[in-house]
């Protein structure tokens, strides 16, 4: 299958900082890719290459298209969503409708019409008037009704309650996302959003720490807890990382056999979030 | 046989792009009366006021003596007179907000960061800037044009209302033929006025995209200080003079023929005016070429300026 996002050797610097160095990855259709990484990291540098939205060195093909010379080609399937802020607020309702209807062929109005419905949204609202949480929603909307191919997510629901961010991604999730779309997020509440992902992409410093899917990790990584007197023999095994809670020792480890480890622990797949904190301290530490 | 299917397929899909990109444009356009609607209502309400002026105003000459009977050729020449006079104050007006619309159009977007907003849909960065410009140097000045219109006719109208009621002297006659050589004589001027003024909307959008903040003082401050500076250093105003070459100069154009002013002649400015000098100026058209330049490099600018 061909790759929807493929980047060799993507660089970007800002003066002596390296934003993005010599990253590499690439991203299949029908994916739920999550780009996770630390403040600083790179990651919205590597989505707005992505977006066509500031020059880079290296190669880089969305949708087969260069972002930097065919980025008008490549807007008509791809749509994206920086973050709650930027729908301008002069903005009525009605007329974000229309303007979308006006400039994307495939901008499905009813689409919109019927999830905003679902809201307590007014037509005739500016976006000024509108609740961070309804904002939200509205732009929601909008790309719910773009028949987009790739979907980019750079912290959609920053600043917003739990009760929205639930609904953005289960909506997301039942009204959006199929076999053909793939999307790209990134945030900061991973363990929130973690069962959505089927794919992640940890990003440190500029490069890539970790490229896998979510089913591969489980046979690659593994959380092995004992209490903290019985961690040595663990630790013989080389963790590439450790931590303690309430006594007990968490134990990571990549590349060993479950078969090995059961017997010192409790053994289990670490969760994203965990592995995430792993995979950074580790790479702090070396 | 088979070119003939082939030449059906491909035929309505570039005739549909083509609409597309006429669609696009209409929209973004409404887009710019949605955001600026000063751009719409401070012209409709000074044409308001103009025409509703009438049921207060009085008729008085040159020497702002009443006056009171004129002869019929006066009359339509007053017709003429008050078409120019509604135009140009509504023109005037609607110049100064075009001015601060177009100093605006490129940098509030990044300012309030809707920008990425905008970026997210399939929209190039040079249809974006165009939409911006022909608001500015075409959708305006033809709002400008059916206002004046519009409210000259309401005024005439209460005027001649008011003569019928006895209330005010009969200073103003219809002439139709007068009246269409004088809108004509209006809409020339306006289609001369964007072309000249195109590079100075054009350089507001360049800076509008350009700059980080302020661009309101980088298009005024400069106006001042680089003739004034140019003066401290050379002793010369060859600034000062292209500034003032550019506000004003198509207008000493049209109004000399043979070295000679023809304002006196009021009454056949169509055929007085020199037409065929100012629409030849070199200098017009070496400003619109100038306009060209500029928008192109605020589209390029606008393509990869990251303020957010």
């Amino acid at each position: 299958m061909t790759a929807v996002i493929e980047a060799r050797s993507l660089s970007k610097s800002f003066g002596a900082t390296h934003a993005l160095d010599q990253v590499s990855f690439s991203v299949a259709a029908g994916r739920i890719v999550g780009l996770i990484g630390p403040n600083g990291a790179g990651k919205t540098t590597a989505l707005k290459a992505i977006l066509g939205l500031t020059p880079f060195d290296g190669e880089l093909k969305v949708l087969g298209l260069d972002p930097r010379t065919q980025r008008d080609q490549l807007m008509r399937d791809v749509c994206f969503m920086a973050d709650v802020a930027v729908l301008p607020r002069w903005l009525r309702v009605s007329q974000a409708l229309d303007y979308c209807s006006g400039v994307h062929p495939r901008f499905d109005r009813q689409r919109a019409l019927s999830f905003l419905k679902r809201t307590d949204i007014k037509m005739k609202s500016r976006v000024r008037e509108l609740s961070k949480g309804m904002v939200t929603q509205l732009h929601l909307a909008l790309i719910l009704a773009i028949d987009a191919k790739v979907l980019v997510l750079d912290e959609p629901t920053l600043g917003l309650d739990l009760l929205y961010r639930r609904q953005f991604y289960d909506t997301l999730l039942n009204d959006y996302f199929d076999k053909e779309r793939t999307i790209l997020l990134t945030t900061h509440q991973v363990e929130e959003v973690e069962n959505l992902f089927t794919d992640v992409i940890f990003i440190s410093r500029g490069e890539v720490v970790l490229a896998s899917s979510v089913e591969d990790l489980g046979a690659r990584y593994l959380q092995l807890t004992v209490s903290a007197e019985h961690a040595a023999p663990a630790r013989a095994l080389k963790p590439f990382y450790e931590r303690e809670i309430f006594g007990r020792v968490a134990l990571f480890f990549e590349g060993h056999s479950a078969a090995e480890l059961s017997a010192l622990g409790e053994l289990r797949a670490p969760s994203i979030a965990d592995l995430f904190v792993a995979k950074m301290q580790g790479t702090m530490k070396s | 046989m088979n070119t003939e299917t082939a030449d059906l397929r491909t035929a309505p899909v570039s005739a549909a792009a083509g609409s597309d990109t006429r669609g696009i444009l209409l929209t973004l356009m409404r887009r710019e009366f949605w955001e600026h609607t000063a751009l719409w209502r401070v012209p409709l309400i000074v044409a308001g006021l103009l025409a509703i002026s009438t049921i207060f105003s009085v008729s008085i000459d040159v020497h702002s003596d009443r006056v009171t009977h004129i002869g019929d050729p006066e009359r339509i020449m007053v017709l003429n007179v008050t078409q120019d006079v509604w135009a140009a104050v509504i023109y005037l007006v609607a110049s100064i907000v075009v001015t601060f619309y177009a100093l605006d159009a490129l940098y509030t977007e990044r300012k309030d960061r809707s920008i990425l907003f905008w970026k997210s849909l399939p929209v190039s960065d040079g249809l974006t800037v165009l939409s911006k410009f022909l608001v500015a140097v075409v959708l305006v000045p033809l709002g400008v044009f059916v206002l004046a219109i519009a409210s000259h006719l309401i005024a005439f109208t209460i005027w001649k209302l008011r003569v019928a009621g006895g209330g005010v002297p009969d200073v103003i006659n219809w002439n139709a033929v007068a009246w269409l050589r004088g809108e004509l004589v209006i809409f020339l001027c306006l289609i001369l006025s964007s072309l000249w003024y195109a590079p100075v909307v054009a350089a507001a959008l360049l800076l509008s995209a350009w700059v980080k903040r302020s661009p309101l003082l980088w298009a005024t401050l400069p106006l001042f200080l680089v003739p004034i500076f140019e003066y401290i250093l050379f002793r010369t105003r060859y600034i000062w003079n292209f500034i003032q070459y550019r506000s004003g100069g198509i207008w000493h154009i049209l109004g000399t023929r043979d070295g000679h002013s023809v304002m006196s002649e009021q009454m056949r400015m169509l055929n007085d005016l020199n037409w065929a000098g100012a629409f030849t100026s070199v200098s017009l058209w070496l400003g619109v070429l100038a306009a060209a330049a500029m928008l192109y490099a605020a589209a390029r600018i606008r393509r990869y300026r990251d303020d957010t």
